[in-house]
């Protein structure tokens, strides 16, 4: 990429705000817990001691143990892994896809336009959740058709933003000058229109992948999502809520670390924005 | 009129896509909705009921048909018509969902202009931050947390339950208030957000200025002039926000053991019951098309330039 020192000047700004420095080493602590989540874990998450079940949190257990006697904190850890892995890949996909159909709508207009604006539109109409339970319904759950579903379920306002995008950007000469050098159609979306949108991309990419992250949180909670026995953070609060009076911090825990992530990652999402264009604040 | 007629497109494309979900099903459908153990003539009623044995417009047109008629098809976990079962628990939802938003309408709008008004203070500082760290926290987290401190440790609520208030009134308000409270804060939260950043750009407009100028109340100034057109971007909020709170009420009602709706679709998908996975997508999208009119039709009174564009 030419404009090197824009990126460079971009993270400069970004690391200069206090608030988005200190959220951006939170998002990598996260990172790092998941990626060596069994150096940080001190038990293996699916171990179960049935003697030391329901334990409250101890020199032993942190965080005491669960309904099975698995030590809490080890699947905490190993759940970040989960909620990383699916927030990522879930908002890859929802980019991708959504940006693509996007310029493609705003490129073509006439007919291509309305038919992906239209389901667009009907993808909107229903809640994310309740869209993406209904296609867990059909396709079943597991790590990666969460990934895909919440993906897709998500996708619809990367469409309505990249085709605003391209409407705007086609006026611009440079568009016009690359059209009369007789360049291809993808070749002029590709290489000159996506290079161009990509700010608004990033910064809603930043910001969407708390939102997935919650919404995986959610799925889980409700049965949907990641199921037994791997540790996710929604099902862990769902099978500790049995468990409340008991040991409370069994439930709690997994719903403070989806807090603080998701905090985190918004922080860092509006720092990114700021740090990109100031003229996008309040507006994104 | 033109947004009526688009309306109608998008109920319609939703209602392909509610269709279609049992086509999407990987394998056999019937074995998918009864198991794998199932005698051959309960397979062959179901299948001649799904109407597989016919082409998929034929299938499409005869569910539509039936849907519009209210005939939704039969439940297979309760053996109960859906339309039956779903007008037993969605007045529970509605009442939820609506209760809560328009609990968060006023308080949002309140704290967003506490916070536009003393920007800056430590008035503000809270206001903003507790906005931002509850848009944040997920329902069912915050559910679970005055359950326990409300119900279990002080005792003061029940857990769970759910009761209409014209059967038992102050068991229902009892059973109602942590539910409520829970739906309620995400509303507040956005609400607070978006009145806050609104109200700060129309108090730098020049007819707020000059309105001050002419010697009228600070409280007046922002009650009577800034507010009502800080508000207009408000209302596209708020459209969204009920249909959140319809979403919402999935992890409240799973949390508190309420019988509505939220907590039917849940177990319809455990349980891949699939024509009341159907109406419930449906039922829910054709009401949060409805409140989208609504919200335009509102923005079009509030605000007379959207009528003369």
């Amino acid at each position: 990429m030419k404009n090197n020192g824009r990126w460079k000047k971009t993270v400069k700004i970004l690391f200069a705000r206090k608030i988005a420095a200190f959220s951006a080493a939170v998002v990598l602590l996260f990172v790092a817990v998941a990626v060596f989540a069994p150096v940080f874990a001190p038990y293996d998450p699916n171990y179960a001691d049935f003697a030391s079940y329901l334990q409250g949190p101890g020199k032993n257990h942190l965080l005491g143990t669960d309904n099975y006697g698995r030590d809490v904190l080890s699947r905490i850890i190993y759940g970040t892994r989960v909620s990383l892995i699916i927030g990522v890949f879930a908002v890859m996909i929802a980019c991708v896809a959504g940006t693509f159909f996007g310029m493609i709508a705003g490129y073509f207009g006439g007919i291509t336009d309305d038919i992906i604006t239209r389901i667009m539109e009907a993808i909107r109409a229903i809640p994310q959740i309740i869209l993406a339970m209904a296609l867990t319904a059909v396709f079943g759950s597991g790590i990666r058709n969460l990934a895909i579903i919440l993906g897709i379920s998500s996708m619809a306002g990367y469409v309505r933003m990249m085709r605003g995008q391209v409407l705007t950007i086609k006026q611009a000469d440079y568009v016009m000058a690359g059209k009369l050098q007789g360049n291809r159609n993808f070749r002029l979306m590709f290489k000159h229109i996506l290079p161009n949108s990509i700010s608004p991309i990033i910064v809603m990419m930043t910001q969407q992948v708390g939102q997935t992250i919650l919404a995986e949180a959610g799925l889980s909670f409700l049965g949907l999502g990641i199921s037994a026995p791997t540790a996710s953070w929604g099902g862990m609060v769902s099978d500790g809520r049995l468990f409340l009076l008991q040991n409370p911090v069994f439930a709690l825990t997994p719903g403070v670390c989806v807090a603080v992530l998701v905090i985190s990652l918004n922080m860092f999402g509006d720092g990114v924005r700021d740090a990109l264009d100031p003229r996008l604040r309040g507006e994104v | 009129m033109k947004r009526t007629g688009q309306m109608i497109l998008i109920i319609f494309l939703i209602s392909i896509f509610t269709f279609m979900l049992v086509s999407f099903i990987p394998g056999d459908p019937v074995y998918a909705m009864l198991g794998q153990e199932v005698s051959q003539e309960e397979y062959n009623r179901v299948f001649h009921e799904l109407k597989l044995d016919q082409p998929i417009i034929h299938r499409y047109i005869s569910w539509l048909s039936g849907a519009v008629q209210g005939d939704w098809g039969q439940s297979t976990q309760f053996h109960k018509s859906t339309l039956e079962i779903i007008n037993e628990r969605i007045p529970i939802t509605l009442f939820f969902s609506i209760s809560a938003f328009i609990i968060s309408i006023p308080l949002g709008i309140l704290f967003g202009v506490i916070s536009a008004v003393y920007r800056g203070r430590p008035a503000d500082t809270a206001v903003t931050l507790i906005a931002n760290i509850t848009a944040c926290l997920p329902q069912f987290w915050i559910g679970l947390l005055v359950m326990y401190v409300f119900a279990m440790k002080l005792g003061w609520l029940p857990s769970y339950g759910f009761t209409w208030f014209h059967e038992d009134l102050v068991t229902g308000i009892r059973q109602a208030v942590m539910p409520l409270f829970c739906l309620a804060l995400g509303g507040i939260a956005t609400v607070t957000r978006q009145t806050r950043s609104s109200m700060l750009e129309v108090i730098q407009q020049d007819y707020v200025r000059t309105a001050k100028s002419k010697g009228l109340s600070q409280r007046k100034v922002i009650y009577v002039h800034a507010l009502k057109n800080a508000l207009i971007p408000v209302i596209t909020i708020l459209g969204m926000r009920l249909g959140s709170m319809l979403a919402g009420s999935m992890f409240v009602e799973s949390v508190f053991n309420i019988p509505g709706m939220g907590s039917l679709f849940v177990k319809a998908i455990q349980s891949r019951d699939i024509p009341v996975v159907q109406a419930c997508v449906l039922v829910t999208a054709l009401v949060s098309c409805i409140i989208n009119l609504m919200t335009d039709i509102l923005y079009a009174v509030v605000d007379p330039r959207v009528r003369f564009e």
